[in-house]
């Protein structure tokens, strides 16, 4: 009895310790791979750079777009992006924009679904009425001060 | 008599102090790299222009056309040759932008002290401080934990999880570039993952960054024709 407890004991251990993963892990990536997806696009910027005149139509023209597998839909209008875009921002600018909150509007919607979209919706709305009432009340609380 | 005098001094000085701490507009070289899920990608070359007290972002673009967007209250104007070709609107504040974060010195925890999320604990893994932070009761059931990371003293990463515990994406920012005791990430490198498996990847990347730049009100508070 006592050594099969002690089994199970030694095996729950090992479970334990086999599923810990630490959490700096899930930082990590593969650089080479990285770099070797975007070696097109990185040739691409660095021509973009050298020459201010060259844009997408141009590429177009000289043929050379099909060469970087360019989206046509995100080229020709930042402002459309892959599909639909969430709220009708831009796909591209979501990261810089918003900060935390857009990211996590992008990953969710890209869910699709309907109940996430309106609690973010409601979260958003709060959020401005929340940036709105903060405003005027140090607005007022300004105005008062200055009174005085 | 003497320790008062000290004390004034001090309560002269200190706002001048920290008045050379404060940044309110800021502008860089930028280049954003996508690769989409279907395999294609899109490449946008530009510099961008933010002042924290106009609340206007303006993206000046160079590639893939040239183009202006520029983000002034709950509006989005796409502009060609100096006319307003587009507007979009959308409900937006410029507050929670990279940008702003950078410029009020609170990008070192991305602006999650003030949002829905609370911290649940906090650990030392190596060179990182690891701060895992959890939405509030009411919103558990859309959203997951997001983990961050510091290095140096500088937020280097951003983990999200969707409400079942699935890594949703995250984010690295790396090679900051300094200004002064300004700070900006000369590198953003975002990675989504859907439940499919598949992966999106992001690259923000920065350069020649200015902070308090003087004389260019007409970029930095755009006023479009």
């Amino acid at each position: 009895m006592k050594l099969k407890s002690f089994f199970l004991l030694a095996v729950m251990a090992l479970t334990v310790s086999g599923s810990y993963a630490s959490k700096k892990d899930v930082f990590s990536f593969d650089e080479a791979k990285l770099n070797a997806e975007f070696s097109g696009l990185n040739e691409l910027e660095s021509k973009v750079k050298a020459d201010k005149n060259l844009t997408y139509d141009v590429l177009v023209k000289s043929g050379e777009a099909d060469k970087y597998n360019l989206n046509a839909g995100s080229m020709t209008s930042p402002s459309l992006g892959m599909g639909e875009p969430p709220l009708g921002i831009p796909s591209f600018l979501w990261g810089c924009v918003f900060g935390v909150i857009g990211i996590l509007i992008v990953y969710l919607i890209s869910e699709d679904k309907e109940e996430t979209k309106k609690a973010l919706y409601g979260c958003i709305t709060f959020g401005i009425v929340y940036v709105i009432v903060y405003i005027l009340v140090f607005a007022s609380y300004a105005t008062t001060t200055t009174t005085i | 008599m003497n320790r008062k005098l000290l004390f004034l001094f001090i309560l002269i000085i200190l706002p001048k102090l920290s008045l050379g701490q404060y940044y309110f507009r800021m502008s860089a070289e930028f280049s954003i790299k996508e690769k989409f899920i279907d395999g294609t990608s899109s490449l946008s070359v530009g510099k961008m222009y933010y002042d924290a007290n106009f609340k206007k972002l303006v993206f000046d673009l160079s590639f893939p056309k040239k183009q202006m967007l520029v983000f002034v209250d709950s509006s989005m104007l796409i502009i060609e040759n100096n006319k307003i070709i587009d507007t979009q609107k959308f409900s937006a504040f410029q507050e929670f932008s990279i940008y702003h974060l950078a410029l009020t010195g609170k990008l070192i925890d991305f602006g999650m002290k003030n949002s829905m999320y609370s911290i649940q604990n906090v650990e030392k893994e190596g060179d990182m401080v690891i701060t895992t932070w959890l939405p509030e009761e009411r919103l558990k059931k859309v959203l997951g934990e997001i983990v961050m990371s510091m290095k140096d003293k500088t937020l280097y990463g951003i983990a999200f999880y969707n409400a079942e515990g699935v890594l949703a994406g995250k984010q690295i920012l790396r090679n900051y570039q300094k200004v002064g005791a300004f700070s900006f990430p000369g590198e953003v490198i975002q990675m989504s993952y859907l439940k499919d498996g598949s992966e999106a990847i992001k690259l923000y990347n920065y350069s020649n960054v200015t902070v308090n730049e003087t004389g260019k009100d007409h970029i930095y508070n755009y006023i479009a024709q």
